[in-house]
């Protein structure tokens, strides 16, 4: 494997382990858009990250992650303020290995369409499968696609409202934070005015091979951490599924290679983002197809 | 997707797909589905949904259409888009629609692009799978008479029945052996199946 030449993914901050996951003292070998990288922690267990020829890369750590960029001028990292209010659960669910591109691995969280499919009983019911209108706009002072007023029937949106009813209209606000990372807000039980933040970092390893991180800032005082992130693999492990038997595995971007619909609206704008940014890596490009 | 239509290929055995019922096959690296409605009608389509390219083959079949796993549309046996569940007002444009490819069932295997027989009853051998490109495929010795060619197929004799063979590339190093025939007897076809076996497992070996 060799490193993508692609520039725009290069100049991207990226996830490569989930904090801890480096033992103190101890190394992970792993790969970022066919790059070699090792992972090593001090005893205080800062983990440093090395190419193979010993230079140094720079990191940071944020919502649980480790993060490392192979770029020369990175895309700045999102700001989601939920993870420094102090009243929320900070959970971070591990990861998980998707063999697909990481943009079907975005577009699929970004998708109602599915949950009465793929989630049914927890995140849709098969008798209310209907998509209501919603809206996406470009925020340019931040560079990101928001999609709002976005509302689903949720038999059992979280582990706190599956223990507390019997269903749900949820509201959520979805955020693409970069193009290999999303983010949504949900309605959280017992609080009208906040929302729980649900995030999905991805380390593509190459273009058809990513690892995924989900990092949450969660209003739940009664749940147990363990359910919580049960419930969350329970949801994500439904999704690769079909992750992983999309065909193309590339996200294709040519026009009519896919037929979208008016639930498709996210879809079609993070697509649209995404060409206008010039990015190939991850993408079946018009030249390709 | 790279798929001769003008070939004519058997890609498996009839009785391998009941109604109702969708399997997926592989012909030169081209991933397909085939799926058989409540009228017994069968049909051969790409194995990737139009909308979000979801494999077809792990959808399911209800009221004689094909359902996707991932978002439920529904395509009727034409092909066309039926219904969005997402948009369940929604009448959706003709445009919408799965590829699909001509297909028959003959001697008991489904054919890309075969015509149909009514001449006899075909019951199912076995289908295998060879880790061999299908160019150095040799004929098993489970016929009565020599193989005699008809099209893509091979046609022997069992005492007063009829067998019928046919192979497919899957991919460059893999090959599909299908094998039915006109024996009502369960026991000789089971004997067939595992004569067809003996020969893979000695073919594989001498050309390991």
């Amino acid at each position: 494997m060799t490193i993508t030449s692609d520039t725009v993914a290069l100049n991207q901050w990226f996830p490569v382990a989930y904090a801890g996951q480096v033992k103190p003292g101890g190394r992970l070998e792993t790969m970022l858009l066919g790059q070699a990288l090792t992972l090593t922690a001090d005893p205080d267990g800062k983990v440093s990250v090395h190419l193979q020829d010993g230079t140094a890369m720079p990191t940071k750590e944020a919502f649980t992650l480790v993060f490392t960029t192979l770029g020369d001028a990175p895309r700045p990292m999102p700001v989601i303020a939920e993870f420094d209010e102090a009243d929320r659960r900070v959970i971070n669910c591990g990861s998980v290995g998707v063999q697909t591109s990481p943009c079907r691995i975005v577009e699929n969280f970004l998708d109602m369409a599915h949950f009465c499919f793929v989630h049914t009983d927890i995140l849709g019911a098969v008798e209310e499968t209907e998509v209501l209108k919603y809206r996406t706009e470009l925020r340019e002072d931040v560079d990101e696609i928001w999609a709002t007023d976005c509302k689903f029937f949720q038999p059992a949106a979280s582990q706190s409202a599956r223990e507390a009813s019997a269903g749900q209209l949820t509201d959520y606000i979805y955020r693409i934070t970069t193009p290999f990372s999303v983010m949504l807000y949900k309605t959280a039980m017992g609080y009208a005015d906040r929302l729980d933040a649900i995030c999905l970092f991805i380390q593509p390893r190459t273009e058809t091979d990513c690892i995924a991180y989900m990092p949450m800032a969660l209003l739940d005082d009664v749940s147990s951490t363990t359910s919580m992130i049960d419930f969350q693999q329970t949801i994500f492990l439904q999704d690769r599924i079909i992750l992983e038997n999309q065909r193309p595995r590339l996200l294709p971007i040519a026009p009519r290679a896919e037929m979208p619909t008016r639930a498709d609206l996210s879809s079609v704008a993070y697509r649209r983002w995404l060409k206008s940014k010039g990015l190939r890596f991850g993408l079946l490009t018009e030249d390709a197809a | 997707m790279t798929l001769n239509t003008t070939q004519m290929t058997a890609l498996g055995l009839s009785a391998h797909i009941p109604p109702g019922d969708v399997h997926p096959a592989v012909l030169n690296g081209a991933e397909l589905a085939l799926w058989r409605d409540h009228d017994c009608h069968v049909h051969l389509w790409e194995d990737r949904c139009p909308h979000r390219g979801m494999r077809l083959s792990f959808g399911f079949v209800r009221a004689n259409r094909l359902t996707c796993l991932y978002h439920g549309w529904e395509f009727g046996g034409d092909s066309g888009c039926k219904r969005i569940p997402a948009h369940p007002d929604l009448d959706p444009p003709a445009t919408l629609c799965a590829t699909r490819f001509p297909v028959a069932e003959r001697f008991g295997m489904i054919v890309l692009n075969g015509s149909p027989d009514q001449d006899a009853t075909w019951h199912a051998v076995r289908s295998i799978f060879v880790p061999r490109p299908l160019a150095d495929l040799r004929l098993p010795e489970i016929s009565d008479t020599p193989w005699r060619a008809d099209g893509p197929f091979w046609l022997g004799t069992l005492g007063d029945y009829r067998i019928a063979l046919a192979r497919h590339a899957v991919g460059a190093a893999e090959s599909a052996l299908h094998v039915t025939t006109t024996h009502p007897d369960t026991d000789t076809r089971l004997s067939l199946a595992r004569a067809l076996v003996r020969h893979r497992q000695q073919f594989t070996q001498e050309t390991a």
